[in-house]
C-alpha cells in the first residue's frame, strides 16, 4: 500500500471577494478511490489545485500523510495530477513523456528509459514507446498520461475530469481500467468529475459539492440511497420531487400536503408539522398501480415512453409536475393511454427540508 | 443595395457593375505589373552597371562587359573589414536582443497588471522612433559614461530596437502556448529551470531561429542608427554610405549584385524548403 | 507577478525581470533621458576668459616680483594678494576646462529660420510620402490578400520581399543612377534629342527635392504594404461577396467594408512610413549628395559630427521624437486603434 491520506482542515479559498470554497473539512483515506462530484463552478477544481499545490488555501491547511503542505509547490508534493486535456508534451516521444518526472529528478537515461518502458507496458502500450503523443488515439494518450503520473510514484493521484474528452464506449472502458490500476497500485485517487455515473461506478466514497460547499460525503451506496440534501438527491441519479408543507410527522415518517393529497415518506430531517418540505422518490421505486395498492398513489397523464435497453422510462405529468417511472424491460408493455394511476411506498420515499435542487 | 425590378431580375445597375468588375480587374492587373516593374527595374539597372567597363557607374555609357569590378572588390580591404565588422555586430545584436526580447515577452504575457499597456508601449517604442534618434541617444548616454562610438555602441544601439522585434515574435508564439504543459512539468517534480529548458524552450525553438534570422538581417541592413553609433569604426553599410560622398565606383554595384544573388538564393532555398515541408506533411 | 513567480520560480523570474529592467533603463529610458537633458542646456563660454587668465598671470608675476623686493613688514599683505589671485586663476581655469552649463529651452527656441523651414519641409514631405505610399500600396495589398489565387499571392509576396532584403542604401543608389545627370532618364532624353550632355543641358533631377521624394517612397513602400496586407488578409471573403451580391459598387465595398476592417493595418503602415521618412538619413544623404537643400536628419547629423554642438543636435533629435509621437497619437485617434494594435 503506497497511498497516503489527505486531510483538508478548515480550508477556505477566496479570490478577491468571491469565495470559491467555503470552510471545508474533509478526510480522504489512504488508498481510497475518492470522487469529488459537482456541477461546473462548484469549487471542485479549486480543491484539486490546492491539493496539488498550484494554489495555497486562503485559510486552513492541507495535510498529506500527516504532513502540512503549506508552502510546498507542486513539484515538492507527493501528488501527481492528470490534467483534463492530459497535457502530454507534444515534442517528446511517449517514453520521454513518461520518464519526464524521473529526468527532472536526475535519474540517468538507461534507468529512466527502462522504467518508462515498464510503465507503458503496464498500461498496455508496448510498441508505442518511440512514437509521439500525436500518433496515438484518445484512449492511448490517456494511458500515457496515467503512466507519466505513476512514474513519479505519487502517494496521491489527482484526476481532473480526464475522461470527459472521450467517447462513451471508451469512457466506460477507461473507468474499469482506472479502477483496476488503482486497485493494483494502492495509490490514493482523487477524481474530479461532474458526471455522476462516472463517480458512482468507480469510487469508494464521494463528496458532492455545490457552490463552494461540500453537501455530503459518503459511500457510493449511501449517497444514492440516503441523500442528505435536496441538491444531492437530484444531482446524483434521478428523483421525482413533490413539494409541500408537513401536515403530520413522527420519528419515522412525515406526511406532506400536495395537490395529490397527503403523501408520506421517511422523515429524515426530524421535521415537524408546518415545515416546508420536499419528498423524493426514485423512478425505479415508483410504479404503475396494478393489483397491490401502495400507500401513496395518484393519477397522472401518460406522455411518452423511452426505451433505454435494459429498462424503460415512462413519463407522466401530474397536477404537481412531471413523474418518471423506470420499469425493468421484461417485455410487459401494456397499453398506456390517458390517465394512469402511479404510486410508491412510504419507506421508499425521503422527506427532507425544502432546499435548492439541481435543475438540469 | 440590390436594384431589383418588379419581375425579380437584377436591374441595370447591378449589370453595369458586373461589366465594371471585369474592367477593374484588368486595370488592377496592369497596375500590379507596373508596380513590380517599379520595384525591380532600379535593381536591374544597378546590377547591370556592375558589369560595365566604364569607371563611373552607368548603364547608358556602355564600354563593354567586364568582371574587373569584382576583382577590385576582392582587394578592397576596407570593404572586406566592413563585412567582418558587420558580421561581428550582427552576432552581438543576436546575443543581446534575443534574451531581452524573450524576457520582455515573458513578462508581458505572464503579468496581468494595470501597467501592462504602459510597459508594452515602452518596450515597442524603439520601433516607433526614427533610427537616427536611437543612435543619437545611445551616443549621448554612453558618451557620458566615457564610452565613445564604435562596434560596441553599434551593438547596443541596434539591440535596443531589434529586441522589440524579437519581443513581438516571442509574444505571438507565447500566446499560442498551452500553459498547462508547464504546470504538468512542475507537478511531475521539475524545477522551474528544468521546466523552462525542457518544455518552454523547445516550444519556443522555431521563434528563436526566426528571431535570430530577423535580428541578423536587421543588423546587417541598418544604416540610420549605425551611422551615429559607429564612431571611427565602420560596417559594410556605413562604408558604402561614405563611398557615396567620396566618388562613386562600380564596386558598389558589385556589392549590390552580390546582395541580389544572396537574396535570390535564400528565397529559392526557402521556397524549396517550404514546399518539401508541405509534401512531407501531406504524406503523413 | 505571482503568476510569473509560480511558473518560473525566483531564479528565472529574477532573470526575466532584471533583463527587461536593463533593456528599459539602459537601452531605452536613460538614453532618451540623457538626450532630453542634453538638449536642455548649453555651454556659456566666456569669450574674454582666455584674456582674463592671461592678465591674471601677468599680475601674479608682478606681485611675485614685488614680494621678493618688498620690506619685511609689507610681505604678508602682498602674500595675501597673491593667494587671492591664485584662487581666482584656479576658478577661471576650471571655467575654461569645465564651463558652466546654462539650462533652458534655448536650443529649441533659437532654431534659425532656415533650420525651422527645413524642419517643417521634412515633416510636410514625410506626410506627403505617407499619403502617396498609402494610395500606391492599398490596391497591391488588397490584390495580394483577396484577389490573387494563393500560388500567385505567394509569388507576389516573395517579389515584394526580395527588393527589401537588399540594402536600403543600394536600393536608393539604384535611383541615384536613374536620376543622375548622366543617368538613365537623361540618357533617354538625350537619345530623343531633348537634352545634350556636352553643354550640360541635362535636367538636374538630383537638385530637386522630388528626387528624395521618389526614393523615399521606393525605400519604404513595404512598410505600408505588409501591415495592410496582414489586416485585409483576415477579412472574411464572404463579406465581400455578400456586399457584391447586394449590389454595392467596388468603391462602396472598399469604403464600407475593406477599409474599416483594415484600419489598424493602415494606421501602422502610415506610422511606420512617416516615421521612417521623416527620420531618414540615408535617402536624402545619397540622393542629394549635398546638391539640393538639406533634410532635417542631415541637419542633425551635422550638429553632431561637423558643428560639434551636441546640445543643439539633441534638441533637434528630440523635436523629431515629439513629431513622431504626435503623429502616432493622431493616427491612434483618427483610426481609433489602441497601442496593442500598433506594432504587430
Amino acid at each position: 500500500m503506497r497511498g497516503k491520506d489527505v486531510q483538508l482542515r478548515d480550508v477556505v479559498m477566496r479570490f478577491g471577494s468571491f469565495t470559491a470554497v467555503q470552510k471545508t473539512n474533509l478526510t480522504i483515506e489512504a488508498g481510497e478511490f475518492f470522487s469529488i462530484l459537482g456541477p461546473s463552478g462548484c469549487g471542485k477544481t479549486t480543491i484539486l489545485r490546492m491539493v496539488s499545490g498550484f494554489m495555497e488555501p486562503t485559510e486552513g491547511s492541507i495535510l498529506i500523510g500527516g504532513d502540512d503542505m503549506r508552502g510546498l509547490g507542486p513539484a515538492k508534493r507527493p501528488t501527481a495530477l492528470i490534467f483534463q486535456n492530459l497535457a502530454l508534451f507534444p515534442l517528446m516521444s511517449n517514453w520521454e513523456n513518461v520518464a519526464f518526472g524521473l529526468e527532472a529528478r536526475g535519474i540517468d537515461k538507461t534507468a529512466r528509459r527502462a522504467k518508462a518502458y515498464e510503465l507503458l507496458s503496464m498500461v498496455g502500450l508496448e510498441g508505442h514507446e518511440e512514437k509521439t503523443p500525436a500518433e496515438l488515439s484518445g484512449g492511448q494518450k490517456q494511458r500515457v498520461a496515467i503512466a507519466r503520473a505513476l512514474a513519479v510514484e505519487p502517494a496521491v493521484l489527482l484526476l481532473d475530469e480526464p475522461l470527459s474528452a472521450l467517447d462513451l464506449k471508451l469512457r466506460q472502458h477507461m473507468r474499469a481500467e482506472l479502477k483496476e490500476i488503482q486497485n493494483r497500485t494502492g495509490v490514493t485517487f482523487i477524481f474530479i468529475t461532474h458526471d455522476q455515473g462516472e463517480a458512482l461506478t468507480m469510487s469508494d466514497r464521494i463528496a458532492v459539492m455545490k457552490a463552494g460547499v461540500v453537501e455530503q460525503v459518503d459511500t457510493v451506496d449511501n449517497i444514492y440511497a440516503n441523500p442528505k440534501t435536496p441538491f444531492v438527491a437530484t444531482f446524483v441519479g434521478e428523483n421525482n420531487v413533490l413539494e409541500g408543507k408537513v401536515t403530520r410527522a413522527d420519528a419515522e415518517y412525515a406526511a406532506i400536503e400536495t395537490p395529490y393529497g397527503e403523501v408520506r415518506g421517511l422523515n429524515q430531517d426530524a421535521l415537524t408539522a408546518g415545515d416546508r418540505a420536499m419528498l423524493f422518490v426514485r423512478p425505479e421505486r415508483t410504479a404503475l398501480v396494478n393489483g397491490v395498492i401502495p400507500e401513496n398513489h395518484f393519477e397522472a397523464a401518460f406522455e411518452r415512453r423511452d426505451l433505454e435497453g435494459a429498462y424503460v422510462n415512462l413519463f407522466f405529468r401530474g397536477s404537481a409536475g412531471p413523474i418518471i417511472v423506470h420499469q425493468p424491460n421484461i417485455g410487459m408493455h401494456g397499453h398506456l393511454d390517458g390517465n394512469t394511476r402511479v404510486g410508491f411506498n412510504a419507506r421508499d420515499a425521503l422527506v427532507m427540508r425544502a432546499g435548492e435542487v439541481d435543475n438540469d | 443595395m440590390a436594384v431589383t425590378t418588379a419581375d425579380g431580375t437584377i436591374g441595370p445597375k447591378a449589370r453595369a457593375d458586373k461589366g465594371g468588375i471585369a474592367w477593374s480587374s484588368v486595370i488592377l492587373n496592369c497596375y500590379i505589373g507596373l508596380f513590380f516593374i517599379y520595384l525591380f527595374a532600379p535593381l536591374a539597372v544597378m546590377s547591370l552597371a556592375a558589369f560595365n567597363a566604364y569607371e563611373y557607374p552607368s548603364v547608358t555609357q556602355w564600354r563593354g562587359w567586364t568582371l574587373h569590378w569584382f576583382g577590385e572588390l576582392a582587394q578592397d580591404d576596407r570593404i572586406l573589414q566592413g563585412i567582418v565588422n558587420s558580421l561581428t555586430v550582427a552576432v552581438g545584436v543576436i546575443v543581446v536582443a534575443l534574451p531581452l526580447g524573450l524576457s520582455g515577452a515573458m513578462i508581458l504575457t505572464r503579468l496581468n497588471s494595470r501597467y501592462n499597456n504602459m510597459l508594452y508601449a515602452v518596450l515597442v517604442s524603439p520601433l516607433l522612433m526614427p533610427g537616427i534618434v536611437l543612435g543619437i541617444s545611445t551616443l549621448i548616454f554612453w558618451g557620458r559614461a566615457g564610452v565613445s562610438g564604435g562596434l560596441f555602441l553599434t551593438v547596443v544601439a541596434q539591440a535596443s530596437f531589434v529586441a522589440s522585434y524579437c519581443m513581438l515574435l516571442f509574444m505571438a508564439r507565447l500566446q499560442r502556448q498551452d500553459r498547462v504543459l508547464e504546470e504538468a512539468a512542475l507537478d511531475l517534480g521539475a524545477s522551474s529551470f528544468f521546466m523552462f529548458r525542457r518544455v518552454t524552450l523547445p516550444f519556443l525553438r522555431p521563434t528563436l531561429i526566426t528571431g535570430a534570422v530577423i535580428s541578423f538581417l536587421q543588423s546587417i541592413e541598418n544604416y540610420n542608427t549605425t551611422v551615429f553609433a559607429i564612431g571611427g569604426d565602420w560596417t559594410l553599410v556605413t562604408e558604402i554610405g561614405s563611398r557615396f560622398r567620396f566618388g562613386l565606383s562600380p564596386v558598389i554595384n558589385v556589392i549590390g549584385v552580390l546582395f541580389v544573388l544572396v537574396t535570390i538564393v535564400a528565397a529559392v532555398a526557402y521556397t524549396i524548403h517550404k514546399e518539401r515541408e508541405r509534401k512531407r506533411k501531406s504524406i503523413r | 507577478m505571482t503568476d510569473l513567480l509560480r511558473s518560473y520560480g525566483r531564479g528565472l523570474s529574477w532573470i526575466f525581470v532584471s533583463l527587461t529592467a536593463f533593456w528599459i533603463l539602459v537601452l531605452i529610458v536613460l538614453p532618451q533621458g540623457f538626450m532630453l537633458e542634453t538638449s536642455l542646456w548649453d555651454i556659456n563660454r566666456d569669450d574674454q576668459l582666455g584674456m582674463k587668465i592671461d592678465r591674471a598671470y601677468s599680475d601674479l608675476g608682478l606681485l611675485e616680483y614685488d614680494v621678493t623686493a618688498a620690506a619685511e613688514a609689507d610681505k604678508p599683505a602682498i602674500q595675501a594678494k597673491i593667494d587671492a589671485l591664485q584662487s581666482e586663476i584656479a576658478d577661471l581655469e576650471s571655467q575654461e576646462t569645465d564651463p558652466p552649463r546654462e539650462y533652458g529651452i534655448q536650443n529649441y527656441t533659437k532654431m534659425s529660420s532656415l533650420h525651422f523651414m527645413i524642419f517643417v519641409k521634412s515633416i510636410v514631405y514625410a506626410l506627403m510620402v505617407t499619403a502617396l505610399a498609402l494610395v500606391v500600396c492599398y490596391p497591391i495589398a488588397f490584390a495580394i490578400a483577396k484577389v490573387a489565387p494563393p500560388q500567385r499571392a505567394a509569388l507576389m509576396l516573395l517579389g515584394l520581399v526580395i527588393p527589401y532584403a537588399i540594402n536600403e542604401l543600394l536600393r536608393v543608389y539604384a535611383w541615384l543612377m536613374i536620376l543622375d545627370y548622366q543617368g538613365v532618364i537623361n540618357s533617354v532624353l538625350m537619345w530623343l534629342g531633348m537634352v545634350e550632355f556636352a553643354d550640360k543641358s541635362w535636367i538636374p533631377f538630383l537638385e530637386y527635392s522630388g528626387s528624395v521624394f521618389v526614393a523615399l517612397i521606393y525605400a519604404y513602400v513595404l512598410f505600408m504594404i505588409f501591415p495592410i496586407y496582414n489586416t485585409v488578409d483576415t477579412l472574411d471573403r464572404n463579406q465581400l461577396e455578400a456586399a457584391k451580391d447586394l449590389g454595392a459598387s467596388t468603391f462602396k465595398i472598399h469604403w464600407r467594408i475593406v477599409i474599416p476592417h483594415a484600419k489598424p493595418g493602415i494606421a501602422v503602415g502610415c506610422i511606420m512610413t512617416f516615421m521612417l521618412s521623416v527620420g531618414s538619413y540615408s535617402v536624402p544623404q545619397i540622393m542629394t549628395r549635398g546638391k539640393s537643400g538639406d533634410w532635417f536628419s542631415q541637419l542633425i547629423y551635422r550638429q553632431f559630427f561637423e558643428a560639434q554642438s551636441w546640445n543643439v543636435g539633441a534638441a533637434y533629435s528630440f523635436s523629431l521624437v515629439l513629431v513622431c509621437l504626435a503623429f502616432i497619437l493622431i493616427m491612434m485617434k483618427v483610426f481609433k486603434v489602441g497601442i496593442r494594435d500598433i506594432a504587430k
